[in-house]
């Protein structure tokens, strides 16, 4: 395994690592590895999590990239003068990652993977980019609903101490209150930038019809796992079917998952994964 | 030192790039088995990254062709430069921001967070679990706290230091704590003149979740002010 900084981007101006094999095998069929910030968090990811699967993955035979979007860690914001929202800019990054490896490594084919937003990413970017064969979404889209908004509110509905605040005005349920709920579920759908379930539906049937292999991954305590139990857990279930989409949970693991066991868990999940996926491929092309 | 660590990362970046713009060289750096450097989360140790802060001197020293250095650290990483430049007798300024006074109530103030976040984020089954497949591991916060790393940061004590790091050192905190209060009275009492300032804001590398990296601008730009009025 070899670690390499690079730049690179249409200005030069997105940093990232590349964790190369020990030995490249038939590059050209062999999808490349492309891991998309999670939040703010520069390109090692929560907890260095992002460096494990790396690392995990390179063993395995796979070239990976760890980047940071623009404005993110150590890459420069966008200078191109395009009036880009985040959404966009990320799969516009995304795509530059794409570019690069193909140039760097020749590589022609890839997965993505993230976390929480870069889960989203990976998602936005494989609806709009046939070099997408694969992607792994951990904690995907949490949809700002009505039931969303008051699922992230019941687990302090049970607490005491929200009592006590409660009761002496210093709880922000008052401001909710004050405030209109669709008010706020708009806000909070146009802050994630977030699309309609629908749409988010339809995008999935499409990627599982054009031959994605997807693996979606959910910890417990995150409103994610609610939004995709009460939104399209049937959808994903008639999907499934097909056998390119798998689905994991972490039953009791926070929204990063952050215990040492549930990274060695996850990382383990992905690599098996990979496995498949670079099985099918090869079986594919030849 | 593990999540403070990427929690300063951006915060750092942009440290680098206002010393740059002011005319300073600048070298941002993960210790071993931290951020992009090779290494797993539990192969790191105080030695080796003391080790690595003298490489990294050597290495912007001799890469920009330059005569003098100052080492800005935060928390461990303040301490961490402060001890080096007791090694060291020729570094130039010495910036400590939030630093780590005392190993041992540094291990304390990770366990107790570790816990209380335990507490409040996971379900009471997994805490017991958890406590079951510890055999013995301890983990703060996403990264493993291995013996040789306890050990090493219990030996840590600042107040006890006795030669001084730098010909200019500055402490600067955004929260006041008192065992800094207990550094300035030692760093005076061993005739080392230290600045001070105390600019209040966010502990950014406590946040935790997705968004808990902040920039810190107003204590970012103290430490540019002060670092060209000392050395340039």
């Amino acid at each position: 395994m070899r670690e390499e900084a690079v730049l690179f981007g249409k200005t030069r101006s997105l940093v990232g690592i590349i964790t190369d094999p020990h030995t490249v095998v038939n590059a050209h069929n062999h999808p490349a590895i492309v891991l998309l910030n999670a939040g703010v968090l520069h390109r090692v990811g929560p907890n260095r999590l992002y460096v494990k699967i790396a690392r995990k993955l390179a063993s395995a035979g796979f070239v990976v990239l760890r980047f940071d979007l623009s404005g993110i860690g150590d890459s420069k914001a966008r200078r191109d003068n395009l009036p880009l929202s985040f959404d966009k800019s990320a799969v516009s990054d995304a795509q530059e990652a794409m570019d690069f490896l193909t140039t760097a490594r020749g590589v022609q084919r890839f997965v993505l993977m993230g976390l929480c937003s870069g889960a989203d990413n990976a998602f936005r970017v494989a609806c709009v980019d046939s070099r997408v064969a694969g992607a792994v979404l951990i904690n995907f889209y949490t949809v700002g609903t009505t039931e969303y908004l008051f699922h992230s509110h019941s687990r302090r509905l049970l607490n005491y101490r929200s009592w006590w605040r409660l009761i002496t005005g210093k709880s922000e349920i008052w401001s909710i209150l004050r405030s209109k709920i669709a008010k706020q579920t708009r806000q909070l759908n146009k802050d994630l930038v977030v699309p309609s379930m629908e749409k988010v539906i339809a995008d999935l049937r499409s990627l599982v019809n054009r031959g994605v292999d997807l693996c979606f991954i959910y910890s417990a305590s995150g409103p994610a796992l609610y939004n995709y139990r009460s939104r399209f857990e049937n959808e994903v279930r008639s999907l499934r079917s097909h056998g390119k989409l798998r689905v994991e949970f972490f039953s009791e693991s926070d929204h990063a998952l952050t215990l040492l066991s549930d990274q060695e868990s996850v990382v383990k999940v992905i690599h098996d994964w990979a496995h498949t996926v670079q099985t099918e491929v090869y079986s594919q092309s030849v | 030192m593990g999540d403070e660590g990427i929690r300063a990362h951006r915060a750092f970046q942009q440290l680098a790039v206002r010393l740059a713009k002011v005319g300073f060289h600048a070298l941002r750096f993960d210790y071993y088995g931290c951020g992009d450097s090779a290494g797993d989360s539990d192969e790191g140790d105080i030695n080796q990254w003391m080790n690595d802060i003298l490489t990294a001197i050597d290495e912007i020293k001799d890469s920009g062709g330059l005569a003098k250095v100052s080492l800005v650290g935060l928390r461990l990483g303040a301490t961490l430069a402060a001890l080096v430049g007791t090694q060291r007798s020729n570094l130039e300024s010495i910036v400590l921001w939030d630093p780590i006074v005392n190993g041992k109530g540094y291990i304390q103030e990770l366990i107790t967070l570790h816990q209380d976040w335990l507490r409040h984020t996971l379900p009471k089954l997994k805490q017991a679990e958890k406590k079951k497949e510890d055999n013995g591991r301890i983990e703060i916060s996403g990264f493993p706290l291995t013996n040789i790393m306890r050990n090493g940061l219990e030996k840590i004590n600042l107040l006890t230091i006795k030669q001084r790091p730098a010909n200019h050192f500055l402490i600067i905190e955004d929260n006041e704590k008192d065992d800094v209060i207990l550094l300035k009275d030692h760093l005076k009492n061993i005739n080392v003149h230290s600045d001070y300032q105390y600019i209040p804001g966010p502990k950014t590398w406590l946040l935790r979740g997705m968004d808990g990296a902040l920039v810190p601008s107003q204590l970012l730009q103290s430490i540019v002010s002060w670092i060209s009025k000392v050395c340039l």
